[in-house]
């Protein structure tokens, strides 16, 4: 099939809408798409613009579930809708994670703060086959205990894989871990070998990540991460979204370390 | 065969009778010196005749790929896209020169793979494309052009007292049937075009530009430019997009998209104020890097087809070929 774009948005209504945290909302849409853990969706609120929104859902459910933080024009336009309203998507886009290169290792999933949004379909598959794994490790920081998302979630996931939080500065509500993200690699006995490792979170922590994932013998093939960049077209056009010879909306977001060594992907 | 002839005196006579049939697009001349292209009032005539005709915008820029194009229209309230209005008219891009047909031809190549771009096509499908041959800008620096016969549906070679009219599909052959031209069977009088060896090497160019990130020329560009993006609008084969929504009172609204420049600081921003192309220099990298290294190898071919533009509206006096000439030196010093 010619692959084509005329940029014009399916219209789906929103079925729910939750707060996940302050300023996150989570929209579920009465939509089915057939996507990959990691790929990304343009979301339209029709007079007020288009953005890139990765999906949170899986890919088996029968709608589709966006994070979104409220920063700017489109994401405070998107924050007023109420349920049954219309938006536009368009894709998805993107190639997502693979996992027949994550299948049979010991996973580390690093998440910081919306982190954890790309995060979530890839461990819900993750779990359907969860004897195809080793150990999995899942380190999430936020900057204060409010921001942790899916709650939920995570009660149901800790009970098959190690769950670490951490947050950025200590806090009267907070019992738990303290410290950035980072600081949790010096707590936990990795196994030796056979690890991969996921990163999703914002650009400043990619850095020392890796750092700690070169300290505990991760190889650059089987770090991967899912990189932000601006993106308008979402199909290797407008030029946006580029990283030397890549475009990050279509040959990203997911990009293994070593595909990037030689870039300046930071 | 028979070589088809027009005398230049009858080319208004040409357009007069395209114009009957379609709306032109042509060369006209603003205040001096200056040409743009624009549509054609019924009662004007194009000016083929300066020194040289490099107008300020490349042809494709006004007629197929303008600052602003609508991708559709909605409604804001009770969300729906509005059907499109069918039946545009058929346009002639008269006057293009071999530069900017090259480019448009690599433009149609990056609009239709590996993912098609349907706006595009939709505009473009209805364009006829006439080239005409004209004297060099002195800023131009036009690598060596085969199978120009690919470039055009119809072409005005210039050939003396005359054009000779070259027919390169079967839409220019049904435009000009019904216009009466000379034939000829002698062979007119054609010297072969100026060409620069600059743009002819592809894989030198890109190696010359890819090894080139700690070269001092970057630091040098990033002093003199002002980052005004005024190189990108001119150029043919820059086409970065910006995408935004218009929506007027009556709640009616439209998405376009609009040209935008990667030399631009907010280019490549993001929230929480990351710029991944923060300084000029990387930002002045970047808009050769894309030219002479990522088209290349998405593509095979270059982002610059020297028509000079970029260098005769530069404020800041850069110029490209002085630049490229520079890299591949520095190149073959190193190796
Ligand atoms: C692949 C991908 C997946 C994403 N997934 C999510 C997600 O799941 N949840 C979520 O909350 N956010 C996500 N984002 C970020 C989200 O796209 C931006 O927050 C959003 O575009 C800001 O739009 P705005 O109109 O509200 O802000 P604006 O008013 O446009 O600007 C706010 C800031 O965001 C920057 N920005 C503008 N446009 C973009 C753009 N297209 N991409 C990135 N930054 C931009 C601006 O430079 C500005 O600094 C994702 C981004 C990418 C690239
Ligand atoms: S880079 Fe400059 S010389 Fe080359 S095609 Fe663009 S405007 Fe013309
Ligand atoms: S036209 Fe000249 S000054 Fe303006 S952005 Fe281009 S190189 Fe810089
Ligand atoms: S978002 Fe347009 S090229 Fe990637």
């Amino acid at each position: 099939m010619e692959l084509q774009s005329d940029y014009k948005p399916e219209l789906v209504q929103i079925r729910e809408i939750k707060d996940l945290c302050p300023d996150v909302k989570l929209f579920r849409l009465d939509h089915i798409l057939g996507f990959n853990p990691g790929q990304f969706i343009e979301l339209s609120v029709l007079g007020a613009g288009e953005i890139p929104v990765v999906i949170t859902s899986h890919p088996a459910e029968d709608f589709i579930e966006l994070a979104v933080r409220k920063v700017g024009t489109v994401t405070t336009a998107l924050h007023k809708l109420r349920e049954g309203d219309v938006v536009g998507i368009r894709g998805p886009f993107g190639n997502g994670f693979s996992l027949p290169q994550l299948r049979g290792k010991n996973l580390v999933l690093v998440g910081g703060g919306l982190g954890l949004v790309p995060l979530r379909p890839l461990i819900k598959n993750i779990l359907l086959h969860r004897s195809d794994y080793g150990e999995i490790y899942l380190l999430y920081g936020c900057r204060d205990p409010y921001g942790f998302l899916f709650k939920k979630d995570l009660k149901e996931w800790e009970r098959e894989m190690n769950l670490y939080q951490t947050i950025d500065e200590d806090c009267p509500d907070w019992e738990g871990h303290v410290g950035v993200v980072t600081a949790l690699f010096k707590k936990i006995d990795f196994p030796p070998n056979n690890l991969a490792a996921v990163i999703c979170g914002p650009p400043v922590m990619f850095k020392f990540v890796i750092e700690e994932l070169k300290e505990i013998c991760v190889s650059d093939d089987r770090i991967f991460m899912s990189l932000e960049r601006h993106m308008k077209c979402g199909v290797g056009k407008c030029q946006h979204c580029t990283l030397g010879k890549y475009y990050v909306c279509v040959d990203g977001p997911v990009f293994s370390y070593e595909q990037l060594r030689n870039c300046d992907w930071q | 065969m028979d070589k088809l002839l027009l005398p230049k005196t009858e080319v208004s006579k040409l357009v007069k009778s395209l114009q009957e049939r379609f709306s032109v697009i042509a060369p006209v001349e603003r205040k001096g010196q200056k040409v743009v292209f624009r549509r054609l009032e019924s009662y004007e005539e194009p000016c083929l005749d300066l020194d040289y005709t490099l107008s300020i915008l490349p042809p494709q820029k006004i007629g197929i790929l303008p600052c602003w194009q609508e991708l559709f229209g909605f409604k804001v309230e009770s969300p729906n896209l509005l059907s499109e209005t069918e039946g545009r008219e058929q346009v002639v891009l008269f006057g293009v020169q071999i530069t900017d047909l090259l480019a448009l031809k690599r433009l149609d190549k990056i609009m239709e793979s590996p993912v098609k771009d349907v706006p595009y096509w939709k505009v473009r499908e209805r364009v006829i494309i006439m080239g005409v041959d004209y004297p060099a800008h002195p800023k131009a620096f036009q690598p060596p052009i085969e199978a120009k016969e690919g470039l055009f549906d119809l072409f005005l070679d210039d050939v003396g007292e005359d054009y000779q009219i070259l027919i390169g599909s079967d839409k220019g052959r049904d435009v000009i049937s019904r216009i009466p031209l000379r034939r000829t069977a002698e062979s007119p009088e054609k010297g072969p075009p100026l060409v620069d060896p600059i743009l002819a090497d592809v894989e030198k160019l890109k190696s010359a530009v890819e090894l080139s990130k700690d070269s001092k020329l970057w630091d040098e560009m990033a002093e003199l430019c002002i980052g005004c993006g005024i190189c990108t609008w001119v150029c043919p084969l820059c086409y970065c997009f910006d995408v935004c929504d218009k929506i007027n009172i009556r709640g009616e609204g439209s998405r376009e998209r609009v040209w935008d420049s990667c030399l631009l600081r907010d280019f490549a921003r993001i929230g929480n104020d990351i710029n991944f192309r923060e300084s000029l220099r990387e930002r002045f990298y970047n808009w050769y890097y894309h030219k002479f290294v990522r088209m290349p190898e998405e593509y095979g071919f270059l982002g610059c087809t020297g028509c000079g533009r970029c260098s005769a509206y530069c404020p800041a006096g850069i110029n490209i070929k002085k630049n490229l000439v520079r890299l591949v030196k520095e190149l073959e010093e190193k190796t």
